[in-house]
């Protein structure tokens, strides 16, 4: 191997490579498709985030969804109240917004240990979205807010239809954010929050600013729920409280430890999972043609068995299965072990 | 006045109701560190079986005396309860044992979403709410301006007594102090001669009969029920152990009737009404855990080299 390329470079071709494949894929597959590959574009940066927090640094969050509400309401109401602004202006405005909020809660729970956390931030995806319902004037209600956003340069309307341009729109900012995200888990920051995770005492000891830390984690952290959040607005068009329940947010934790925790990858496995169980089962029960009461409920029942099986099947997620998989395959043959 | 008289004592009725089932919570945190998030569906299965306990076990000429039928719909809900918690813990959490800690909670949202949808789909016409038996003494407690229904009455009791005799029982028993011994060290609880298994297991049937017993009383107070009921209140139960401090007795039961006053509290004095009392919820919780971040009576975390 001659000289390394440095991380940043290396991660910059990748998310271009990976540009280029999914602008390729949705040139290949309908509307639809290219709608759910978005869905998994939000939710990968969402749980990529989540795994910054709860995998590389130990702090269970329960409530992530609080910080995609945020960045869904920030971007809707720059749409509809400051429509000169851009839409990449509006999702930096979310990502800020989440990151913000991130920094406040962070700095609630940074004395916060396990349960205790997990319910404080279970509490805050509960309670945060019925503020809805307090200023129904600025946030419409439980009905939301609903808007168009103009985001196509004028030669393109017509050329590419809205939903594969907004897929391409979605892509890019999670990529770019997934750089970010990778270099940061890769350098100094990556290291001292493992380091928070596996023994406070041992880091604060070795000079790591413990407290500091663990709200650094928050902020990017949520700072990526915002993006999340901003870009399903943008992609459906809406923001409504219903969409950011309690069990959005513990469908993004089952998605992080489904996907294998301490990876970004695992964060990807876990996005496609979400989006594509549901699928599935939906795909399952209608293949099993049963009456249309049962019909409509099953697939929740099928997925909540999914669930348990694959954890069953994968503790360490499925990353964790990918890698013993990979292991595998590259174990030298015990004669050239030594050589390589 | 009265209203305030009135909403606090629904408050203490909401407080006994969720104390029972933060009891569940707060003691398989206890043992195994699990958020058990499908013990508020334990609850509700708790609540079908006693419903169908009364509908197809009770003998139709004793329907309407409850020193009779109530005890017959308290054991088949309590009875489903268990067997569910049984079942749960021994195909879901066991195989987990030794796994990354995080993995047993996603197979109880798994557990959760399962029990929900199945009960929804299988229990005939559980797509909609529907109505409970009224198995107790009809009528209301009249004390001055303030009315409880005298199931409510019978709620708090009940709530009261299985907390004394809960605490009891883990602070005098042997199996109570093989209990004890295992949510302070499971390894040294081991040499010692304590079968975690049988521990584990004793901790969710005893979470899951009290939630059952909160399933029948929840159903008779408000004579209908119906499969959300599970995760809702779940939730609030949860709050309660944390605000309590998780691993606490005590604890529980205190943070327990604290969620209950703050959401009626709320639901009738603050701006927004009963759909913003989480938020309230919420609040209290936090000014809890910043000046104490063990929870009310939990104990402080221990600094380990």
């Amino acid at each position: 191997m001659t000289t390394k390329l440095p991380p940043l470079v290396l991660h910059l071709l990748a998310a271009l490579g990976c540009l280029v494949l999914l602008v390729l894929l949705t040139l290949v597959t309908d509307p639809f498709t290219n709608l759910r590959i978005a869905t998994v574009g939000y939710y990968l940066i969402a749980v990529a985030g989540l795994a910054l927090l709860t995998g590389f640094n130990g702090q269970v969050s329960l409530g992530h969804g609080a910080f995609m509400f945020i960045g869904a309401y920030t971007v809707a109401l720059l749409v509809k109240r400051v429509p000169a602004f851009p839409i990449w202006a509006d999702l930096l405005l979310a990502v800020l917004a989440g990151g913000l909020a991130g920094l406040l809660a962070g700095a609630a729970a940074a004395r916060l240990h396990g349960p205790y956390l997990a319910g404080a931030t279970l509490a805050l995806a509960v309670g945060l979205p019925a503020v809805t319902q307090r200023f129904p004037d600025l946030f419409a209600g439980s009905n939301g807010l609903s808007f168009t956003v103009n985001s196509q340069p004028a030669g393109l309307v017509g050329v590419v239809p809205p939903t594969r341009w907004q897929s391409w729109i979605v892509w890019l900012s999670v990529l770019l954010a997934l750089v970010v995200l990778a270099n940061l888990a890769r350098g100094r920051l990556g290291r001292t929050l493992r380091a928070v995770r596996d023994d406070e005492v041992a880091a604060s000891l070795a000079g790591v600013h413990v407290g500091r830390t663990k709200i650094l984690a928050f902020l990017v952290s949520s700072a990526c729920g915002g993006l999340a959040g901003g870009l399903q607005a943008f992609l459906l068009g809406t923001a409504a409280p219903g969409s950011f329940t309690p069990a959005l947010s513990l469908s993004l934790l089952a998605a992080l430890v489904l996907g294998g925790l301490g990876s970004l990858w695992g964060a990807l496995w876990g996005a496609i999972a979400l989006v594509y169980f549901q699928v599935w089962t939906d795909d399952f029960a209608e293949l099993l043609s049963l009456r249309s009461d049962i019909a409509d409920n099953l697939p929740l029942a099928l997925y909540g068995v999914v669930l348990i099986v694959t954890v069953l099947a994968f503790p360490a997620g499925i990353q964790g299965g990918v890698r013993k998989l990979w292991v595998r395959v590259r174990r030298p043959a015990p004669s050239q072990r030594g050589e390589s | 006045m009265s209203t305030l008289l009135q909403q606090l004592a629904n408050g203490v009725v909401q407080g006994a109701l969720i104390a029972l089932i933060a009891l569940g919570y707060t003691m398989v945190y206890g043992i195994i560190q699990l958020i058990n998030f499908a013990h508020g569906e334990v609850f509700m299965v708790g609540a079908y079986g006693g419903l169908a306990t009364y509908t197809w076990i009770v003998p139709e000429s004793v329907k309407d005396v409850w020193y009779v039928s109530l005890p017959i719909v308290l054991v088949g809900g309590v009875a489903v309860s268990v067997a569910i918690a049984l079942l749960m813990e021994r195909f879901a959490y066991r195989p987990l044992r030794n796994a990354p800690r995080l993995a047993p909670l996603i197979t109880a949202l798994g557990v959760s979403v399962f029990l929900q949808e199945f009960v929804r789909n299988f229990y005939p016409n559980a797509t909609a709410a529907l109505p409970f038996p009224g198995v107790f003494v009809q009528g209301q407690l009249v004390i001055g301006p303030i009315r409880v229904g005298w199931s409510g009455i019978l709620l708090i009791g009940v709530s009261v007594l299985l907390s004394i005799a809960l605490q009891t029982y883990i602070n005098r028993s042997r199996m109570g102090r093989a209990m004890r011994a295992t949510a302070q060290d499971p390894d040294t609880a081991k040499l010692m001669g304590v079968n975690p298994d049988r521990v584990i297991v004793l901790t969710f049937v005893l979470g899951a009969a009290l939630a059952g017993v909160a399933g029948v009383l929840f159903g008779t107070y408000l004579n209908n029920i119906n499969t959300d009921m599970g995760f809702q209140t779940g939730i609030f139960a949860f709050t309660a152990a944390v605000l309590g401090g998780v691993g606490s007795i005590r604890g529980a039961v205190v943070g327990a009737f604290i969620i209950g006053l703050v959401k009626t509290l709320a639901g009738q004095y603050m701006p927004g009404g009963t759909q913003y009392d989480y938020v309230w919820i919420f609040v209290v919780l936090i000014l809890v855990l910043v000046f104490r971040p063990q929870g009310l009576f939990g104990e402080p975390e221990r600094v380990r080299a």
